[in-house]
């Protein structure tokens, strides 16, 4: 019997392959939550009431927020799921070691990110439909209602990119977690902590990070900040557990 | 080719060396059993040769590459245990097509025809199998993954005898056809005596012997003759096991080349062979006395 070779890239691909079967769950999650998110949007929009001399406007603002904070909880949840010990070890494959396993499911978690986006903008249109057909009071279309081709590519692109950083920011969590048995409780305490501290010491900050993201108007530079910060975070994942054994 | 070499390897677990500057290279096709009591580092052994864990220090080749986290060494060794785990959203059917992928000597016909045999349930999930089933279903992996190394640890763990039987016959069946190297732990040394080649005997994190299976059987010898007579005659020499049996009686194992032997048969002692199993429990007993001595 010979002795047989594999690469990294072979591991990866291999191993993506398995990740897909073994987290088909994961996109039937995402399905309950995309449900979820277009329920609550067609059924809480935002209530307002005005009066003006001796006009009264009742009005009712839908918007597809709840569907992408949704479905940011979902990508963080699956992302931190993903590196507890049980799911690691669950999910490890036959062949393969930390770097070629964080890799595989660094590659799935960008999918799944894409999925996901494209999956929120539909769901989307499926809220616009709904209300153009079903509501019977006066109909206004914001602008943003009908969407051109640039709008919703951009549109797509950016919840994407949202998407993956969620999944970065959870994978890299998940992962320091599993340094000592009492992070899992400790981190989060420390996380919320530290940014209640921030924000009570400097007010500006949080919104300053917020802003640095979300308040981006080129496409581009939104891209490169998102893709080199998602790759940062893996990055370090992987750095601080390549000395991790499996199967403790 | 060295399969396995290891020098000075010592792992350090919490509060003690679970390895301890251990020793043995093992080369070619063979069936070695790895014998040692409970806590004797079969386990974190395996485990660092099959590349789970890493050494504290010293020197662990397999395959002159070093294990810990090698592709290479991952795809050429699998570690078989009562542990193993796979995703829940897999059956068993879809476990063995995964591994299919992922060794590259993995014999479809082999895993199909064990599967059937041992009737397993295509849709089953691996979770709710009982700890014989489990043990079962691992050892199909186990035998149908090829692997140049091949290691299993208590793989008997919940079978019933007649399954044991099998699980012997068809490693022994599969090896023939396919010889490769096959390290097996347990604490069953009397069954395995038939299949094992070689065997390495561990005791706190260190070698305490690694003989060939014939040298083995001839290592030792048992006399039994009157305590009076026999004791003395003991009493400067380098014994492996001594007890009364009854009042009047001793029975002691020693080296096959003592001088002892001789003096005992010329007073006209019975002597006789020592099982292997005996032999090993003898080597690696912690301290004279029994259980029966906790309870005085």
């Amino acid at each position: 019997m010979s002795l047989n070779k594999m690469d990294l890239s072979a591991a990866v691909k291999k191993q993506l392959n398995y990740k897909m079967k073994v987290y088909v769950g994961m996109i039937s999650s995402l399905v309950i939550v995309q449900v979820i998110g277009i329920f609550f949007s067609v059924v809480s929009p935002l209530q307002g009431y005005s009066t003006m001399d001796y006009v009264e406007i009742e009005y009712m603002n839908y918007n597809t927020l709840n569907i992408i904070t949704l479905t940011s909880l979902w990508a963080l949840i699956h992302a931190i799921i993903m590196t507890t010990k049980n799911e690691w070890e669950n999910a490890f494959p036959f062949v393969g070691n930390t770097l070629s396993n964080h890799l595989a499911n660094m590659i799935f978690l960008v999918g799944a990110s894409i999925v996901a986006g494209i999956v929120t903008i539909l769901a989307s249109f499926t809220v616009r439909v709904y209300l153009y057909y079903f509501t019977d009071e006066l109909f206004f279309m914001s602008p943003g209602f009908v969407l051109n081709g640039g709008d919703l590519l951009a549109g797509t692109v950016t919840v994407i990119l949202h998407f993956l950083l969620l999944c970065a920011i959870g994978y890299f969590l998940g992962t320091v977690t599993r340094l000592h048995r009492l992070l899992p409780v400790l981190l989060p305490i420390v996380v919320i902590g530290l940014l209640i501290t921030i924000n009570y010491i400097n007010h500006d900050w949080m919104m300053n990070t917020v802003e640095f993201y979300y308040g981006e108007t080129s496409m581009a530079v939104f891209l490169m900040k998102i893709v080199v910060t998602a790759g940062i975070l893996f990055a370090c994942s992987i750095a601080i557990s390549s000395r991790t054994e499996v199967r403790k | 080719m060295k399969v396995i070499e290891c020098r000075d390897l010592t792992k350090r677990m919490i509060g003690r060396n679970a390895l301890n500057q251990l020793s043995f290279t093992l080369e070619g096709d063979k069936i070695t059993g790895l014998i040692g009591r409970n806590g004797a580092g079969k386990t974190t052994l395996m485990k660092i040769l099959a590349g789970y864990w890493h050494e504290t220090s010293g020197k662990v080749e397999v395959f002159s590459e070093r294990p810990f986290q090698n592709l290479n060494v991952s795809v050429n060794a699998i570690y078989v245990d009562d542990q193993m785990k796979f995703s829940h959203t897999l059956t068993l059917e879809d476990i063995l097509k995964e591994a299919a992928r992922f060794y590259p000597n993995w014999d479809t016909v082999l895993a199909e025809r064990l599967f059937d045999y041992f009737s397993f349930h295509p849709k089953e999930k691996h979770d709710y199998l009982s700890k014989g089933k489990k043990s079962t279903f691992n050892m199909i992996i186990g035998l149908a993954s090829r692997c140049k190394l091949t290691m299993f640890d208590e793989p008997t763990t919940g079978m019933d005898a007649s399954v044991r039987k099998d699980f012997y016959r068809a490693l022994l069946k599969d090896y023939l056809a396919h010889p490769r190297t096959i390290l097996l732990s347990s604490h069953h040394l009397e069954e395995m005596e038939d299949l094992l080649e070689e065997i390495i005997l561990i005791d706190e994190g260190q070698v305490v012997l690694h003989e060939s299976m014939d040298e083995l059987k001839e290592y030792a010898l048992g006399i039994t003759g009157r305590a009076e007579i026999l004791e003395p005659l003991l009493a400067d020499e380098e014994v492996i096991y001594e007890t009364r049996v009854g009042d009047y009686s001793t029975y002691a194992a020693v080296k096959s080349d003592s001088p002892v032997i001789q003096k005992a048969k010329q007073h006209g002692m019975a002597t006789g062979p020592v099982p292997p199993n005996d032999l090993c429990i003898y080597l690696t007993a912690k301290q004279k006395g029994g259980i029966d001595d906790v309870f005085k």
